[in-house]
């Protein structure tokens, strides 16, 4: 394995670049900036191909269906707005009114017509995109939950919560089915294994943990950052764990191994945002030093 | 001579006293000697022969008889000059040899030399020219001490040619010189005396010879010592000198004849000391010989021989120096404390005491006077290289600049004489230099541990591996890890390297390389590998049960990575160590404070304070702090009070052990800022910050405090410059916080949203890191609406639809917001709920009075769009017209080519005729051929005026263009004005009268002055560079008109060429 950055966009937004999400069959990354605004990028050669604009504040989170087709934002703003990416360039397709800060982190259910949401009071809220109405809510007593994640097999949904709980809901009942409190403080990244056996959370305590989604028992905890652990992402085979830290550096982990093996320091500021291509062969990370960066991940 | 004769009165027979019977007889002779009224030379006699006998009161009494009976013989006044010189000569002698250190008799020497004065004064009224006299005088001054007095009456003495070989008076002069260290002077004088006197005694050439050591002439000095020594085989002082002379080329020459000279100079000695035990210089060089041979009590005895022996403060001081030192070997420190500060009362200058004393204040633990010591040590010695090095070492602990230029003057001496480079290549003198840096230059001292590496190396040696650690330590501090790391690598591999040479020093070394790992384990942390570092902890622990340090780290990493507990474990395992472990207990406490346990924190901090170290820096800060905190925390004034005041006193307490300690510091300012007395504590913050700018908590409170005072730039710079020293991302998002507030202060105060939108800006970064944080969702929701206040209450021009609209969205935000805030479930809240509700309802004033002016603004904006249309449109109309002139002109101009073509033709053709009718009359011809030339003349003229009239119409239209132009702007404003006093009917009056009074005048002018700056700074830019081109904008269509004209000019050149030509 050999890894590499290969790329950096310097100011490739005005301003810190929070969210990061790459499409890999529209050959796209789409990043989400405090500037208000979202880019998308060639996932190749890097050069922008269109910026989306409309929302009214810092873009706080980024999803894409199953399918690569079809992008939701959200921002500070309150709103939820929904681009067809179908098409090149991607087009705004519907916009949806939320309350404040109640859809910090979202999701699409594996039906690709939903939109799962977390709020403030921990509830998540699910969002029919067809008619932009509030179809369903899981209650959840809780505090803010602040990452969510569903399980590719769509059978788990994963929220971390502002506290460090990660309360694992079955996607079909939409019942409680496990509540891990190993972390100490925010939970700002879940993620699940492409084969959906474990869930990963990154938290604010700089640690990560490993999860097996079946049993419900935590499998390893990777240390190593020196700060809050602000975003996570699977490698497509599932070997590897990307990290991106607020101590401004990124992290390769085996999963198996429980070690990191490589670590980039790519960024003077903290990684807001880390993503892989389809093929695991390319990682993209985002921070709030404005830049992009790519980096080559395997020798292929 | 072995009887006196003494003429008796008025007979010639005489009495003969035998000189044998003077001891039992002097009463008797005397009687007889004033019955008999003898001359006075008798008694002077026989004085003179009590003193060869030592019969010292028999010799005073005599004379004072002598001089009692010369009152009766005024004939004989040369004798009585003699006795009374004699008389005062004895007191001089009976003052000397009064003790210096003999304060009860000291009144008497007074007296005697009183005593003498008086005599001298007598001797004076005889005869004032006396020489003998004079010399008395002379020595009286030079035994007071008056030495210039003295040297004065000498040197008038040998100045007046009688006299000019008078020895005493030569012997004064050349001992006062001497004295004054003026030695070629007294070599003179003891040369003169040594030509006129060659056998007097005591022998000159002893001085002659101290006089060429002085000067530096050892071997004339040894010829001369040796020159005694063949006269007189016993002298003492040649004795001893050339024994001084042999030790001391002994010293110098360290070669095979070092050991005979050393037995020379130990025979002469010895013999010195058989010839005369008491000579005090002989005693003391004796002391030293034994002194070196560890037989401290023949030191002892010697020295008390030398110091009884002579009057000599220089001497007694050596031989009380010599009773310090072994008292000082025999570890007597007080006794030796004594001797020393005797030896230096009696003689500032003596070096060796001086160094003895300094040594002494060391062991009392006194350094300043030490360091005074050995400074006086340098006054007389200011290369001695061991004295510069202990200052140095001693000042790195008093006075950094001090230690430093210590060193500085160490490092500029080479150790030996042929060193090239003006640098010590003693590699010790870098390391103490290196160390003393450490603390204030770490790259000067890294630049002085790689010195002495380097002489090291250049002399073979191996550099230890104590001095790589240091280095890699240096580096580590420095934040160059990379380097760290080789170095570190270097220092184990050297310790490895000396572990397997000896088998002594492994201990040591194993220590050693215990401390390079944990170092290591140190710098594996600083690169944020902590499991690495935790792996290196545990080996060591392993190896080292006590390490107690690496315990700490572990624990030190554990809460680090949030596990508290398991670090709290390791901490209690290091008290089970060593239950009084400072750093145990605060790590303890901080540990505790982190999990928000304030009272268990507390607790553990009392605990140092209590138990351990009541004067604990850290554990009163930090106690200091969690009052702070409770503190503000607080509901009730007098809570608050209380809380404040502990922690000043905290605070107080350890300012007053450590008066740099900037968080004591910053802790006062903090309570005096949060009791409101927010200028002193402004102060105090800029005192501290310039103290030490490397603590941020400085920068945010004085960022804190400015924003207090509403000097909001201020407050902002200082944020911003602790923001870019951050790396916690929660103390990152509290910067931003603290910034969104600074920026608002200032949009709201100077009315700019250029500043709001700032704040927004960082608000919502602030946000982004915490979204839970409700108050911070108030804030944005606020700084949205205030935007918009702030749009609205823009000037118009200043306005912009973009901002507008912009703030219509945010109000849509603010609103949701505000509606989310005012609706709460969980109390309590870090926001005031009522005023959200309230902002929640005035949002929609906001949101009407912003619509309103948007429909105006883009009301102006159409219109002025229109007008912009219109001027648009008017110009390519004038263009339009232009372009037709401009045909027109040419489709004139050619037309008159052609028909000056067709006259020519004409013209021409009649020609032709003419010359057919070249008979006719000549006359006639040619008067023809006038008028056809003054035709076309006039049709030419005509051409030009009418391309005048042309310009000037121009000209015209584009003035009327310009005041067309300004009236429509003016009503423009005009509009604007009205719709913005809707508010304020009086005020609009008011206004609008104002603006029509100013209007014309005013606005024209304002173009007016626009315009020619426009000009100006453009003529200043073409002036340098293309000085041929005027304003190209304004005069594109002059000058477009001035090409066509000239192309019309060459036409009618050309015409008038045609006839010319003609």
């Amino acid at each position: 394995m050999v890894y590499v950055t290969s790329q950096i966009i310097q100011n490739a937004h005005e301003d810190g670049i929070w969210k990061v999400c790459w499409i890999s069959k529209a050959n796209m990354i789409v990043t989400g900036s405090a500037d208000e605004t979202i880019k998308v990028w060639d996932d190749n050669t890097l050069e922008t191909i269109t910026t989306l604009k409309g929302h009214q504040l810092g873009i706080v989170s980024l999803a894409k269906n199953q399918s690569d087709t079809e992008l939701c934002s959200t921002s500070l703003d309150s709103q939820i707005k929904v681009w067809d990416f179908s098409e090149n360039p991607p087009k705004l397709k519907s916009e949806i009114d939320v309350d404040p800060i109640e859809a910090w982190a979202i999701t699409y259910q594996n039906d690709g017509k939903h939109l799962l949401s977390t709020s403030q009071c921990g509830n998540i809220n699910i969002w029919d995109l067809e008619s932009g109405k509030k179809e369903q809510t899981i209650e959840n007593q809780g505090k803010f939950a602040m990452s969510i994640a569903i399980s590719p097999d769509g059978k788990y949904i994963a929220s971390g919560s502002e506290n460090g709980t990660l309360y694992l809901f079955d996607n079909e009942s939409k019942k409680l089915v496990h509540t891990f409190s190993n972390h100490s403080m925010a939970i700002r990244a879940v993620c699940f294994s492409p084969d959906s056996r474990y869930v990963v959370s990154g938290s604010d305590d700089k640690k990560i943990n490993v999860y097996e989604v079946q049993h419900g028992n935590i499998v390893s905890t990777l240390y190593g950052h020196t700060s809050w652990v602000l975003s996570l992402d699977f490698s497509p085979d599932g070997i590897h764990l990307a990290s991106g830290s607020s101590d401004k550096r990124i992290k390769i982990w085996d999963i198996n191994t429980k070690e990191c093996i490589h670590t980039f320091d790519s960024h003077t500021e903290q990684v807001w945002g880390v993503a892989y291509n389809k093929d695991g062969s390319k990682l993209v990370s985002i921070s709030e030093d404005k830049s992009i960066a790519l980096h080559t991940t395997s020798d292929n | 001579m072995s009887v006196i004769e003494i003429p008796l009165k008025n007979s010639e027979e005489v009495l003969e006293v035998s000189l044998s019977d003077l001891h039992e007889n002097s009463n008797e002779i005397l009687n007889i000697l004033n019955q008999e009224e003898a001359p006075l030379a008798l008694y002077l006699n026989f004085a003179l022969e009590y003193y060869k006998r030592s019969m010292f009161n028999e010799f005073e009494i005599f004379l004072q008889q002598g001089s009692k009976a010369a009152l009766a013989t005024p004939d004989q006044q040369k004798q009585h000059l003699l006795i009374l010189n004699c008389l005062a000569s004895y007191q001089i002698k009976k003052a000397k040899q009064i003790k210096l250190n003999d304060p009860n008799s000291q009144q008497d020497k007074k007296y005697l030399f009183e005593a003498a004065t008086s005599l001298f004064n007598a001797a004076d009224k005889i005869d004032i020219r006396e020489t003998t006299s004079w010399i008395g005088k002379g020595i009286l001054l030079l035994t007071k001490g008056q030495i210039d007095k003295a040297n004065n009456i000498f040197k008038a003495i040998v100045d007046t040619p009688e006299n000019a070989n008078n020895i005493p008076a030569l012997l004064g002069k050349a001992c006062i010189s001497f004295y004054n260290k003026d030695y070629k002077g007294a070599l003179a004088s003891y040369q003169r005396i040594l030509k006129y006197a060659p056998d007097f005694k005591p022998n000159v050439r002893i001085p002659i010879g101290l006089c060429f050591y002085a000067l530096g002439n050892t071997q004339m000095a040894r010829k001369a010592f040796e020159r005694v020594l063949n006269m007189e085989p016993d002298n003492v002082d040649a004795l001893i000198y050339l024994s001084i002379l042999d030790l001391n080329q002994a010293k110098e020459v360290k070669d095979e004849t070092f050991l005979e000279n050393i037995s020379k100079g130990r025979e002469k000695l010895k013999k010195a000391y058989k010839a005369n035990y008491t000579n005090p210089v002989v005693a003391l060089q004796l002391a030293d010989y034994c002194f070196n041979k560890k037989e401290y009590e023949k030191v002892k005895l010697l020295a008390n021989i030398a110091y009884t022996n002579t009057n000599v403060a220089a001497l007694q001081a050596l031989a009380y120096y010599n009773i310090g030192r072994v008292h000082q070997v025999n570890k007597n420190y007080d006794k030796a404390y004594k001797a020393y500060a005797q030896a230096i009362r009696l003689d500032q200058s003596n070096v060796l005491a001086q160094f003895g004393m300094g040594q002494m204040h060391l062991f009392k633990n006194e350094i300043s006077s030490a360091c005074e010591c050995f400074e006086k040590v340098l006054v007389t010695d200011p290369n001695n290289y061991d004295v510069l090095k202990i200052l140095g070492c001693l000042y790195s602990k008093l006075n950094y600049q001090k230690a430093m230029d210590y060193y500085d003057r160490i490092s500029r001496i080479p150790k030996s004489k042929n060193d090239e480079l003006n640098e010590s290549n003693d590699y010790e003198v870098w390391i103490d230099k290196a160390k003393l840096l450490e603390q204030n230059d770490p790259k000067a001292a890294l630049k002085a541990y790689y010195k002495a590496a380097e002489i090291l190396e250049s002399s073979n040696e191996r550099v230890p591996p104590e001095l790589w650690n240091n280095i890699a330590v240096l580096y580590h501090l420095e934040g160059d890890l990379g380097m760290a790391e080789q170095m570190y690598q270097k220092a184990y591999s050297e310790c490895s390297e000396k572990m397997n040479l000896s088998e002594v020093d492994k201990e040591y070394y194993d220590g050693l390389d215990t401390s390079i790992s944990y170092n290591v384990s140190r710098l594996y942390e600083t690169q944020r590998e902590p499991s690495k570092a935790s792996v290196i902890y545990n080996k060591i622990i392993k190896n080292h049960s006590r390490y107690l340090d690496a315990y700490l780290r572990l624990g030190a990493i554990e809460v680090d990575q949030g596990n508290y507990d398991k670090g709290i474990e390791y901490y209690k395992k290091v008290l089970e160590f060593d239950p009084k472990n400072v750093d145990a207990y605060s790590l303890k406490g901080y540990a505790y404070s982190l999990m928000e346990q304030i009272r268990a924190s507390r607790k553990t901090y009392e605990k140092i304070l209590k138990d351990i170290d009541r004067y604990d820096l850290y554990a009163l800060c930090a106690v200091g702090n969690i009052y702070l905190i409770a503190g503000r925390s607080d509901q009730t004034k007098q809570g608050k009070e209380t809380y404040y005041k502990r922690a000043v006193e905290l605070f107080d307490k350890a300012l007053r052990l450590d008066n740099q300690n900037v968080y004591a510091a910053n802790g006062i300012a903090i309570a005096l800022a949060e009791r409101g007395y927010t200028d002193v504590a402004k102060n105090l913050f800029i005192q501290i910050r310039e103290v030490k700018s490397s603590v941020e908590a400085i920068w945010i409170n004085l960022g804190h405090i400015y924003t207090e005072l509403g000097q909001y730039q201020s407050a902002i710079n200082n944020y911003e410059n602790c923001l870019k020293k951050l790396n916690n991302i929660s103390d990152i998002g509290y910067i931003y916080q603290c910034l969104a507030k600074a920026y608002f202060g200032q949009a709201r105060t100077e009315k700019k949203v250029e500043y709001m939108n700032k704040a927004e800006n960082f608000l919502q970064k602030a946000l982004f890191i915490k979204p839970r944080d409700r108050a911070l969702q108030f804030d944005l929701a606020l700084i949205k609406q205030e935007f918009a206040q702030l749009v609205i209450d823009q000037q118009p021009e200043a306005r912009t639809i973009e901002n507008l609209k912009k703030a219509l969205n945010g109000l849509n935000i603010s609103k949701k917001y505000f509606a989310a805030l005012k609706d709460v479930k969980n109390q309590p809240v870090n926001y005031d709920v009522n005023i959200a509700s309230r902002r929640e309802e005035h949002n929609e004033t906001v949101r009407k009075a912003v619509i309103q002016k948007l429909e105006e603004q883009e009301k102006i904006e159409k219109k002025k769009k229109e007008r912009m249309d219109n001027i648009k449109l008017q110009r390519q109309k004038e263009l339009k017209e232009r372009e037709l002139k401009k045909e027109e002109e040419l489709r004139k101009a050619i037309e008159e080519e052609k028909r000056i073509e067709r006259q020519r033709e004409e013209l021409a053709l009649r020609l032709e005729k003419e010359r057919e009718e070249e008979i006719m009359i000549e006359e006639q011809l040619k008067e023809k051929k006038k008028a056809a030339a003054s035709k076309s003349k006039s049709h030419n003229k005509d051409f030009i005026d009418d391309d005048e009239e042309g310009n000037m119409d121009y000209e015209d239209s584009d003035e009327d263009r310009k005041i067309k132009k300004k009236r429509k702007r003016n009503k423009r404003k005009h509009d604007i004005r009205d719709d913005e006093s809707d508010n304020d009917e009086d005020k609009k009056n008011k206004s609008d009268k104002e603006d029509d009074l100013n209007f014309d005048g005013g606005d024209s002018d304002d173009d007016e002055d626009i315009r020619s700056t426009k000009k100006r700074k453009k003529y200043s830019l073409s002036k340098d560079t293309i000085s041929d081109e005027d304003d190209d904008d304004d005069d594109e269509i002059i000058a477009g008109n001035k090409s066509s004209n000239s192309s019309r000019n060459r036409i009618i050149n050309d015409e008038d060429d045609n006839y010319d030509e003609e």
